[in-house]
């Protein structure tokens, strides 16, 4: 009897020391079934996805990370083996904050027909740390290989030019009395001259103490070279700043040989367009951008309607073609100052600098109607898809990247009640533009 | 029962013995300023699978309920000085996701800070 009790008691103790050991554990863990129906999870898992989620409610795993993470239920239901592991640590972008960026890494391993495990983890101070040494190899490899040539110069207060020494001459061609009294800007290739950058460089310098940009430049003869240029404060002994020094540097043999390693990291593999890791990054900057100069900037959110009936009955293939054809329609619609992101799943932004929010409604119709009227080709015949799209521009209501961001699925989720295929969006006097969008020319973007 | 859920005050609360709070129909969890929890009553303990034993003493945040070290509950009772909230929640009672209601309890002239815990009805 007492060995029984013993027994017994044993076996609770020991059923609470593991529920202990499992409300501890550091990582986040999901079953779940294959439609995402989630069965057991741990605290963690919880702590993590509570804040992405509305309304509390964590019945589906693949529902609760929508948001953020829609690839993750076309990534099991493409995987076909009957187990084995569907991803490994795929990084998703909770946050697009620069500093603080909320990173989980998923892994998801398929342990039978329908049952899923899934393990979150939190790694954004892993990802902070990868930035920053990034950051730093970038700028040690850019001093130590494929430079061509170099020139030194100093900057007044102003930003304008104010010493020159024969290392100018040497790479740019440029005499003193060339140069002296000029911006920065001198030294741009033609094409690249936007009168805000100069003082941009400027700007950034003074907030951070030193500044690192490249882009084309020009040398006096017309040969073109990518130029890299750091710009570092000059303090006075009280701490003003008494103007700054320069380092331009050719490095055009080093810019060949990243531009492909950068195409890799910064482009969505499917459709070709930015990707969302990368979207966030110029996003934030952009917007920072936008708010230095007191400049308009608007994002169009944009989803394929009923894309999972498509997938669903023409097959994944077909759904990649649907979404290779909208970001193509996004593409040839936008300038090159635009940009097209790819979120995820099924969902894209346009993000349009210098562009008001009557200005984006047009554009915005302009893709709609551009998508509509595709036939587009699949292995499977033709289809035709639609989008709806959300239009929220950078203002009062929205001053940061986040609130923008929420704003533009705000209005693509009025457009998806309003019975999808149509635009939303932005204040009420744009509502005018977006139902005359049809017609050209009524809201002429320059 | 509602009623008390939404309706008991902090400074009640306080003032209950342990057998009161035990027979309360929701978890009660009482934790210090720095998060050590000094009450735990039989529903929660029954509810989590936990004996108080084995949670008294303990860091509430970072030894017993992990789950709720976000902004969504840990941050709010470092961050307000006075706190009455009801939030809707997932808890993984058992591993189980459970939908529960929080209401999370805090007030200057009162030493224990409150975690109430109701579990939803599901549909």
């Amino acid at each position: 009897m007492s060995a029984l009790n013993a027994d017994k008691n044993d076996q609770e103790s020991e059923y609470e020391a593991l529920l202990s050991f499992m409300y501890l554990s550091p990582v986040g863990i999901v079953r779940s079934d294959k439609s995402g129906r989630v069965d057991m999870m741990n605290p963690l898992a919880a702590q993590l996805l509570m804040p992405l989620v509305k309304g509390g409610d964590i019945e589906n795993i693949f529902d609760s990370l929508a948001s953020v993470a829609p690839e993750l239920r076309n990534l099991v239901a493409s995987f076909e083996a009957e187990r084995g592991p569907v991803c490994e640590n795929h990084r998703v972008f909770v946050t697009p904050a620069r500093d603080d960026a909320v990173v989980l890494a998923c892994s998801i391993i398929k342990v039978s027909v329908d049952v899923l495990m899934m393990v979150l983890t939190d790694i954004s101070r892993q990802v902070a740390a990868e930035r920053r040494a990034r950051q730093t190899e970038s700028w040690l490899a850019g001093i130590y290989t494929s430079v061509n040539d170099f020139a030194f110069f100093t900057l007044d207060a102003e930003g304008c030019i104010d010493s020159w020494n024969p290392s100018v001459e040497r790479l740019t061609g440029f005499g003193e009395m060339e140069v002296v009294g000029h911006m920065l800007s001198r030294f741009y290739a033609r094409d690249e001259i936007v009168l805000h950058r100069s003082p941009e460089h400027i700007a950034l310098t003074r907030d951070e103490g030193w500044h690192v940009e490249e882009f084309w430049c020009e040398t006096k003869t017309g040969r073109r070279y990518w130029g890299q240029v750091l710009v570092a404060v000059l303090r006075e002994d009280d701490g003003d700043i008494s103007g700054y020094s320069v380092v331009l540097r050719d490095v055009t043999e080093r810019k060949m040989h990243s531009d492909n390693l950068a195409r890799l990291l910064t482009t969505d593999h499917l459709t070709g367009v930015t990707n969302r890791a990368h979207f966030f990054e110029i996003a934030e900057s952009e917007v920072a951008r936008a708010q230095r100069h007191d400049r308009a900037l608007s994002l169009v959110m944009v989803d394929a309607d009923h894309f999972k009936r498509i997938n669903d009955t023409a097959g994944h293939q077909a759904g990649d073609d649907v979404l290779k054809r909208i970001a193509d329609e996004a593409k040839a619609l936008l300038r090159s100052s635009d940009t097209v992101a790819r979120l995820g799943g099924e969902e894209f932004v346009l993000m349009l600098p210098s562009t008001t929010t009557a200005e984006a409604m047009v554009v915005a119709e302009r893709l709609r109607v551009a998508v509509e009227r595709a036939r587009i080709d699949t292995a499977v015949g033709q289809w035709k898809a639609t989008i709806s799209l959300g239009v929220a521009s950078l203002g009062d209501a929205n001053p940061t990247l986040q609130d923008l961001l929420a704003a533009a699925d705000r209005a693509l989720y009025d457009a998806k009640r309003a019975g999808r295929n149509c635009v939303r969006g932005g204040v009420a006097e744009a509502k005018d533009v977006a139902f005359s969008g049809g017609e050209e020319g009524k809201a002429v973007r320059i | 029962m509602n009623n008390e859920f939404e309706a008991a005050r902090i400074t009640e609360l306080a003032g209950l013995d342990a057998e009161r709070l035990d027979v309360l129909p929701f978890g009660v969890i009482g934790f210090t300023s720095d998060a050590i929890v000094t009450l735990y009553n039989a529903t929660e303990s029954r509810n989590a699978g936990l004996s108080p034993q084995r949670v008294l003493g303990k860091h509430f945040f970072e030894e017993v309920a992990p789950c709720m070290n976000n902004f969504m509950v840990a941050q709010r009772f470092d961050d307000e000085d006075e706190l009455d909230d009801v939030v809707p929640y997932v808890l993984t009672l058992r591993m189980r996701p459970t939908p529960v209601r929080l209401r999370l309890l805090k007030a200057p002239g009162c030493a224990t800070r409150f975690v109430l815990i109701e579990r939803r009805a599901t549909n």
